[in-house]
């Protein structure tokens, strides 16, 4: 072989193996039988918990929240439902609710007339105080539909076999509501969803930063068709968005910040009014 | 007392031990690294990739195959698929907004990060000679002529699944 050819002989020195053998081992901590794509730690599986407020089921030798596939089984709530993110772990124990206050069928209602899929199944539901939101599938086209107060949000239908917008904000871009809550005060709530293209293993998180500070991470779940979904909804309650008289505009951009395993983290801002107005039935 | 053999460590391994991942990290990291850089031309990448490689490798720890009585060819197929996924992340990811985060080594001194530069820069020239080699003839070329496996063992090497990246 040319000399030419010959690829240098190189080292890996001892400090940045040190570094690596660290970074391995510091993301193997937990038992590697656990499924490790839904979120990487406990306490910020607690936040999701709190985040979303949702119809949470323990998925089966799994401490991790999951979101609650649709249908009747063994839905359970928070006992003191608030959306508001915090990064304070809980201990609070879920609740049995028999009769959540968004239920499937209101949301099977309110949503079937906005899809645009044919014969679409809801696959998968999730709900804070102030809606609910599930994913609708045919087997090969899904869409996400939120129900927040009067206002049905559908978002446009998108396939679950293909990437088609995989390295652009698009995936990521939110659907913004601004209903009256009950106690009379506006109140602004974003959603977003969408199917974990690839390999779901290698998905860690998808967090999303509001201006004021607050992250919420996503969900990562499996529907009942079988594709892995991820969703996140936020209803601020105080802080900058809870303010009517702010023009969000002149705000901070909404970031959303994808890790994957490995360490490769992908991060996208959110440009108010192109990337926060996701939906396709009404207006933003 | 004697070092377990590789043998000993996948069958730990496939058990979920932690410290196996642990003993086969300090064994072949090296050629990992080595592996990877030949195949990416570029030192931090290589790094991420042998970082990447590991965790691959324990995310399917449960199918780690050993071959005549080594690890290494599992290993090296692992690592010929992060790095590929490596090169094809590193390009979505350079077209979008998106960042690698990378704790910063110890200060170089001058003189080894010019020679640094002077190995990536040699191993970039080296792929690019081979660039219009398929896929596949590239890879063994790297296993068989760069990392020293017997094409049994890079047969082996490149059998291996774990670590694509579905299209």
């Amino acid at each position: 072989m040319n000399d030419d050819l010959t690829p240098p002989d190189v080292s890996l020195d001892p400090a940045a193996k040190a570094r690596i053998r660290q970074q391995v081992l510091a993301g193997v901590q937990e038992p590697a039988t656990e499924r490790r794509w839904l979120v990487p730690a406990g306490a910020v599986a607690a936040v999701a918990l709190i985040a979303l407020v949702s119809t949470v089921v323990a998925s089966g030798g799994d401490n991790m929240p999951e979101l609650a596939p649709a249908g009747p089984a063994t839905v359970t709530t928070t006992d003191e439902p608030t959306n508001e993110p915090t990064t304070e772990p809980t201990t609070d124990e879920p609740t049995t609710d028999p009769e959540p206050a968004n239920a499937p069928a209101a949301l099977e209602t309110a949503c079937r007339p906005e899809l645009g899929i044919e014969k679409a199944e809801e696959v998968l539901t999730f709900s804070d105080d102030l809606g609910s939101a599930a994913f609708y599938s045919d087997g090969t086209r899904w869409q996400l539909c939120s129900v927040h107060g009067d206002i049905v949000t559908v978002q446009a239908d998108e396939t679950i076999a293909r990437p088609s917008r995989f390295d652009s904000v698009e995936p990521y871009q939110v659907s913004t509501d601004t209903v009256v809550a009950a106690d009379g005060t506006l109140r602004t709530s974003f959603t977003a969803g969408g199917v974990l293209y690839s390999d779901r293993d290698e998905y860690l998180s998808i967090v999303y930063t509001f201006p004021g500070g607050v992250t919420v991470p996503a969900e990562l779940a499996e529907g009942r068709d079988g594709a892995a979904y991820w969703a996140m909804d936020y209803t601020p309650t105080d802080g900058p968005l809870a303010d009517p008289k702010v023009n969000q505009t002149k705000l901070p951009e909404i970031e959303v910040e994808i890790s994957y395993e490995g360490g490769f983290v992908q991060g996208f801002p959110l440009e108010w009014g192109i990337d926060t107005c996701a939906q396709v039935n009404h207006g933003c | 007392m004697t070092d377990p053999s590789e043998t000993e460590l996948a069958a730990a391994l496939q058990a979920g031990e932690r410290e196996a991942l642990a003993s086969l990290f300090d064994r072949h990291a090296d050629r990992i690294f080595g592996h990877c850089f030949r195949l990416t031309g570029d030192r931090a990448d290589a790094e991420d990739a042998t970082a990447t490689t590991f965790l691959e490798v324990w995310s399917h720890h449960r199918r780690v195959q050993v071959h005549e009585e080594s690890a290494l060819p599992w290993l090296y197929g692992v690592a010929t698929n992060v790095c590929r996924n490596l090169t094809r992340k590193r390009r979505r990811h350079l077209q979008a907004v998106a960042r690698v985060p990378r704790e910063s080594s110890a200060p170089d001194h001058a003189e080894s990060v010019a020679e640094r530069l002077d190995e990536e820069k040699r191993m970039r020239l080296v792929l690019d000679a081979i660039e219009r080699l398929p896929q596949r003839e590239r890879d063994v070329l790297s296993l068989v002529a760069w990392s020293g496996l017997s094409y049994e063992q890079a047969a082996a090497a490149l059998d291996i699944p774990v670590g694509i990246e579905p299209d």
